[in-house]
């Protein structure tokens, strides 16, 4: 193909115009209003997953961290009756969603407290 | 209020001034998505997207080269995207008619030429980007090789480069 007749054709195609008034605004507009509301919900679902994350890794760390003070320094049988509530306490904990407020049972929070030694 | 200032006032939460952007600049949208894909899309929802996409963009955008610049390649990559998801199929009647010299051309060379053009249509949206910008800054928007250089922040042999590079390639497509 010579360069002219490329240079012809691409002059061919400069010279269209589209043939009919165009007026997006309204419906532009819209749509920004609608990307904006898809973004903050975006952001939302980030930060609740983000939540619930740290949560759950929260509880876990408290749990792993009661496991280890109830391991050390009880007596044996009386470390054997306190882990089985304790066990017993973590599946509780564990089988459970988090909640904005948790109810302890007292003597669950006497092992919490180390207060049952 | 300068371009630069109309998007900061957008950029600080006057999105209504955004509408100001759209109206200045729809018909030069309208117009280059005709250019580069005829009636295969509708046009104007082609416009309502690169605007809408220009508005998620505009944190985005560098006051380095013109907003119509950085429009033309919003333009050019929505084009690109929707014409390779679109299916439709254009009636023979709707399809855009080229300039028909018909003192030149009798009625089987006219069918011809408008083959011709259409496949240079699609040849134009398969260059790599750079390319296709720089043709079409040149080739539809009268910009000079320093203009194009100077927007797109380009060294000027490299805009030569471009340009000579997208012809080559388009007239490679176009004999293939």
């Amino acid at each position: 193909m010579k360069n002219t007749e490329l240079e012809q054709m691409l002059t061919e195609i400069k010279d269209l115009r589209y043939p009919h008034t165009i007026d997006v605004v309204d419906a532009v507009m819209e749509g920004v209003e609608i990307a904006e509301e898809k973004h903050r919900q975006a952001v939302r679902t980030h930060r609740r997953i983000g939540w619930t994350i740290g949560a759950t890794g929260s509880i876990a760390a408290a749990v792993a961290v009661l496991v280890m003070m109830v391991g050390n320094g009880s007596p044996s049988q009386a470390k054997g009756a306190d882990n089985s509530r304790l066990s017993g306490f973590i599946s509780a904990v564990y089988s459970n969603p988090p909640a904005d407020v948790v109810y302890y049972d007292p003597d669950d929070i006497d092992i919490l407290l180390g207060l049952d030694e | 209020m300068s371009e630069q200032e109309l998007i900061q006032d957008i950029l600080n939460g006057n999105r209504e001034r955004f509408a100001e952007i759209v109206k200045e600049h729809q018909a030069n949208v309208a117009n280059l998505c005709y250019k580069l894909c005829g009636n295969k899309l509708e046009v104007d929802e082609v416009t309502q997207q690169v605007f809408v996409e220009l508005y998620t963009a505009l944190p985005r955008f560098r006051n380095q080269s013109k907003l119509s610049t950085f429009i033309y390649r919003i333009t050019v990559n929505v084009v690109s995207k929707m014409l390779a998801r679109q299916k439709r199929i254009v009636p023979e009647d709707d399809e855009v008619q080229f300039d028909v010299r018909s003192e030149d051309r009798n009625a089987e060379e006219a069918i011809i030429h408008n083959e011709k053009m259409q496949q240079l249509q699609a040849a134009l949206l398969h260059l790599n980007e750079e390319q296709r910008t720089a043709l079409v800054l040149f080739a539809f928007e009268d910009k000079s090789y320093n203009d194009i250089a100077a927007e797109m922040n380009w060294s000027l042999s490299k805009v030569e480069s471009l340009i000579f590079r997208a012809k080559n390639n388009l007239r490679k497509m176009l004999t293939q």
